[in-house]
């Protein structure tokens, strides 16, 4: 009996070793590529999020679990590949091979989320299972719509102690953004209205300007106009479902139209409505892949700034 | 009554499917994404586990597993009421429309309350208990005709109509939810095991530890129901009287275990029938037994929706439904 | 044989009302465009009525309503119509073969095995066109149908209405557990759900050009068979007794139910009730004999989807109402009615 215990004891023990091993080797890896030193796992910081909440969080956080679908670039930009992600992120394709090594978990597949050891859990405030995740992980959470695609990525930064970093893509940001608004407004000129929509199901959905979509390149980043309706409508609840009819009332001198998802075709792109837009009939309804510019975190912004700016100025 | 070799069976036949209970929550409490050792397992349980450990079993697997067990008890003595006292085998509270009626609550909850991440597990359960019952309280005035009371062919048929238009309002409110919410409400219709935390064993244990042990004390009740009319009232039941009472107390059941375990059908259908072929049709013997098999069978099926198809695995729901919806036409069939 | 015939067609108190019947159909002609034109002039976008007039006889792609009207409502509207159509013929013929005042299409598995088959379209086969969805959508169709009344058909003791809407119930639950495992193992859940929330919608002239004729088709059929509906719908013994082939008259008829209901749901995905509540209405109104019960069904569903449908994108506009929860709100009371009503000679 007595035998058999230490048995049990000696292989668990072995286990431990090995997991922690396996552990070890995870960090010196994922250390040596990002350029961090080493840091203990003891070492704490606190971090205050949007309500105030005072939230013990690892110094230096190594395993981040992303369990928000739009900040998983955030964190590969800040230098951090997650070690868990939802399945949306995965299908951005700006992110190209940087997610592969990350996780898909979702929302309550906690065994798998313990398993892979987080030491710092991100979600959205409103997520159903921040109970559990708690008793994992340090979880922080933030509203989506709070915070502007900037202040975001500094928040972001903060939770996982590279503020400064954020900070610093930024300022760089603020730059390439004049230098794209200079070439843009050279190419096309002031005064031009813009429009983004996608189709989903069967309805059209026309966004506001923070709603991913290259929203907040077009309208804050290369700040472009939207038509008055359009500004007036959406603006305000960030998107809106409309009918076909009334793409014409919305409808810019540049329309950029999501590639969708859920509708096997859209064929509303064979009617007349759509054809005789005066934005079609000029080639300025320009189409992008919805599943990649869904998102708005710097690497995303970034190619969705690339493409746009080619777009508007390729004609000139 | 019995004969030796009956008393025989049933004894043989309980043990089995207590026997046959306890193996399947040991596969369940053994499987999972978390890899756990029996050995680590065995520690956990006498309490020498590690954290993690303590958090896989304690917090992530038991408490879903009892769910499950209790939900599938509670929906298979709320079918074997049902078709005692309907004199239909083919009955089932979902045919009663009652997880329709409570997938309308869920939603409405959903849409129309802010998912306060804490509030909402104690509140959403409520909500669709309320759900179950309105609907199934709507069904039986429907097809309560004066002078004729109610006629179990035609509760079945208001229930499966209602059950549909049920389940188009549920769509179209569901189409205005965003992405995440639309998820979990798929999920919940499909029959993911959702509650999945000790509150909700705590508030489901109160209706299967009281509404059991009481239909079974009402077992000969529903022995004389389930025989012609007028041999009932010849033996001095109230018929009219019982029969509200125990289909109320179908109606609670099933309702309290469909509010913690999602939209699961044919449970109810299933383990009576299994219970009735094995042990004979005397509910002294024949509800334990289908009460036991319930629980098996809601609980094989999340062990295996949980660990097939990562990462989000299949609801129970849809393997339930998948097993049952044939055997429930092998019966149609062969009746 | 004539004699015995006339019989029992009393005994079974057939009765047509033709000058009735006759009256009904023109005027549900009328109904039908007028319900047409008035669905086309109201909308999002707000047009005259004689605008709606001018865009059809002189179409003219440089003004902004006639597009509207000629390219978005109009296909629409057409859309809704030959739908409702095919839903009401396809429960009119069901509830004629099965002599099951509750059959419809929604409720015997037909729909519930075509949104399994638009499920696999959306999963496995994005780019898929109109015409392979149809015909996806009358294979499962047929596989509910052939499950539904192949179950019937195997029981002892025949196709009893009450057995027949339990297999449908039961059948139904399958797939559309099946289809649902599909959706959500491939995140495709509200995809499929806004597809079909989303109704008439976007229908467009090239599915129109495939749809008309197949519907058309299968009405026609429908119409040739009538008489011999009628016969079948006094029971099949009595049919078998006046000498008809009543393998062949099924065959025809569920083959005529199959694609008329896969057609209506690859457009609009499952709506229940239509074919329940119209040839009830239609009954009520020309009696009995089904060679007026179909043609007439076939206008009253058209106009009934047509204005459900104008009453769904103008009830909460700029947002569209699902149709299908429009048709059900009618719908469920119809069907309790009924129930209570029927539930006793159904058993």
């Amino acid at each position: 009996m007595k035998r058999t215990t230490k048995q049990l004891l000696v292989s668990f023990m072995t286990l431990l070793l090995v997991f922690v091993l396996a552990a070890c080797g995870n960090n010196s890896e994922e250390g040596a590529s990002t350029g961090e030193k080493e840091s203990s796992k003891n070492e704490t910081r606190i971090y205050k999020d949007e309500k105030g909440k005072e939230i013990e969080v690892p110094a230096e956080p190594k395993r981040v679990a992303m369990m928000a679908a739009t900040y998983a670039g955030n964190l590969l930009d800040l230098g951090i590949t997650p070690v868990a992600v939802n399945e949306y992120p995965k299908a951005n394709k700006f992110y190209g091979n940087k997610l592969d090594k990350a996780e898909v978990v979702t929302a309550d597949s906690y065994e798998k989320l313990l398993e892979l050891d987080p030491d710092l859990i991100i979600t959205y405030s409103d997520d159903k299972n921040i109970k559990k995740y708690e008793e994992i992980a340090p979880t922080v959470t933030m509203t989506y719509d709070k915070y502007d695609y900037m202040e975001q990525h500094v928040e972001i930064g903060k939770m996982v102690n590279k503020e400064k970093e954020a900070k610093s893509w930024v300022k760089e940001w603020k730059k390439k953004a004049a230098d794209a608004r200079e070439k843009v407004k050279s190419a096309i000129g002031e005064d031009k209205t813009f429009m983004v929509m996608e189709a989903y199901g069967k309805d059209m959905y026309v966004y506001g300007k923070n709603w991913g979509r290259g929203t907040e390149v077009i309208y804050q980043a290369l700040e472009l106009k939207a038509p008055k309706k359009l500004e007036e409508d959406v603006f305000g609840p960030g998107w809106k479902a409309i009918s076909t009819e009334v793409i014409p009332t919305y409808a810019g001198d540049y329309i950029f139209v999501g590639s969708g998802a859920g509708n096997p075709d859209n064929s509303f792109m064979e009617s007349d409505v759509w054809k005789e837009l005066p934005a079609v009939k000029n080639g300025n309804a320009i189409k992008f892949d919805s599943e990649s510019f869904y998102f708005n975190d710097p690497i995303s912004l970034e190619k969705e700034l690339d493409i746009i700016v080619e777009e508007l100025t390729k004609k000139k | 009554m019995m004969n030796a070799h009956q008393i025989k069976r049933v004894r043989v036949t309980t043990i089995t499917a207590i026997l046959l209970l306890i193996a399947v929550f040991i596969i369940s409490v053994a499987t999972g994404f978390a890899s756990l050792t029996p050995s680590e397992l065995f520690r956990t349980i006498i309490g020498q586990g590690t954290p993690r450990e303590n958090l896989i079993l304690f917090e992530f697997r038991l408490p879903r597993i009892f769910v499950a067990i209790l939900a599938g008890m509670g929906l298979a003595v709320s079918g074997a009421i049902l078709q005692s006292i309907t004199k239909n085998p083919l009955s089932d509270p979902g045919i009663l429309g009652i997880n329709a009626g409570a997938g309308l609550m869920v939603v409405v909850y959903i849409m129309f309350f802010t998912v306060e991440t804490t509030s909402f597990l104690y509140v959403l359960p409520l909500f669709a208990l309320f759900g179950g019952m309105v609907t199934a309280f709507v069904i039986y005035i429907m097809s309560y005709i004066k002078g004729e009371g109610v006629e179990p062919t035609r509760l079945v048929l208001v229930g499966v109509g209602l059950a549909a238009a049920l389940y188009g309002a549920t769509l179209t409110l569901s189409t205005r939810l965003d992405m995440e919410d639309y998820s979990f409400m798929a999920n919940w219709m499909a029959g993911r095991i959702w509650g999945d935390d000790w509150t909700f064993v705590l508030s489901l244990l109160p209706w299967i530890l009281l509404l059991i042990p009481y239909t079974m004390f009402k077992s000969n009740v529903l022995n004389t129901l389930n025989l012609h009319e007028n041999v009932s009232v010849g033996v001095g039941v109230n018929v009219s009287r019982e029969r509200i009472s125990l289909i109320m107390i179908s109606v609670a059941l099933a309702s309290a275990s469909v509010a913690v375990s999602g939209g699961i059908a044919f449970v109810g259908l299933m383990a009576p029938h299994i219970a009735r072929s094995l042990v004979g049709p005397r509910h002294q013997v024949f509800l334990p037994v289908a009460a036991l098999i319930g629980g098996i069978l809601l609980l094989a099926a999340d062990t295996i929706g949980r660990v097939v198809l990562d990462p989000s695995g299949i609801p129970a729901g849809i393997i339930v439904t998948i097993i049952g919806a044939p055997y429930f036409m092998y019966l149609l069939a062969k009746k | 044989m004539f004699k015995t015939k006339t019989k029992l067609i009393k005994e079974n108190k057939v009765y047509s009302r033709p000058a009735v019947g006759t009256v009904i159909l023109l005027l549900g002609f009328a109904l039908l465009l007028l319900s047409i034109v008035l669905a086309i002039s109201v909308g999002a976008a707000k047009i005259q009525f004689l605008t709606v007039w001018n865009a059809v006889i002189n179409y003219d792609p440089t003004r902004e309503a006639d597009r509207i009207i000629m390219s978005l409502r109009l296909p629409r509207e057409l859309g809704a119509a030959i739908v409702g159509a095919a839903f009401a013929v396809s429960g009119a013929i069901m509830q004629g073969m099965t002599r099951n005042p509750l059959a419809d299409p929604g409720l015997l598995g037909l729909n519930a095995g075509a949104s399994l088959a638009l499920a696999c379209v959306f999963a496995f086969n994005t780019g898929a066109n109109y015409l392979t969805v149809m015909i996806l959508s009358f294979i499962g169709a047929g596989i509910g149908a052939m499950l539904v009344f192949g179950l019937g058909s195997m029981s002892r003791g025949g196709l009893t209405p009450i057995r027949i809407t339990l297999a449908g119930a039961a059948v139904s639950a399958l797939l559309s557990s099946l289809g649902e495992g599909i959706a959500l193992y491939f995140k495709l859940s509200q995809d499929l759900a806004f597809w079909t929330a989303g109704g008439v919608s976007g229908t467009n002239w090239a599915q129109l050009k495939i749809i008309v004729p197949v519907v058309l088709v299968g009405i026609i059929v429908a119409v040739m068979f009538s008489r011999q509906l009628t016969i079948l719908s006094f029971g099949e013994e009595v049919a078998r007794g006046l000498g008809q082939r009543t393998l062949f008259t099924k065959i025809v008829l569920m083959t005529v139910v199959l694609i008329l209901a896969g057609a209506a749901v690859s457009l609009v995905g499952a709506i229940a009730f239509v074919g329940l509540m119209v040839p009830h209405i239609v009954r009520f109104l020309v009696g009995t004999d089904y060679r007026w019960i179909i043609p007439c069904s076939a206008i009253f569903g058209s106009v009934l989807m047509v204005l459900a449908d104008t009453f769904a994108r103008t009830v909460n506009a700029p947002y569209e109402t699902p149709v299908g929860a429009v048709v059900a709100m009618i719908g469920v009371p119809f069907f309790l009615y009924l129930a209570r009503k029927g539930g006793r000679k159904l058993s």
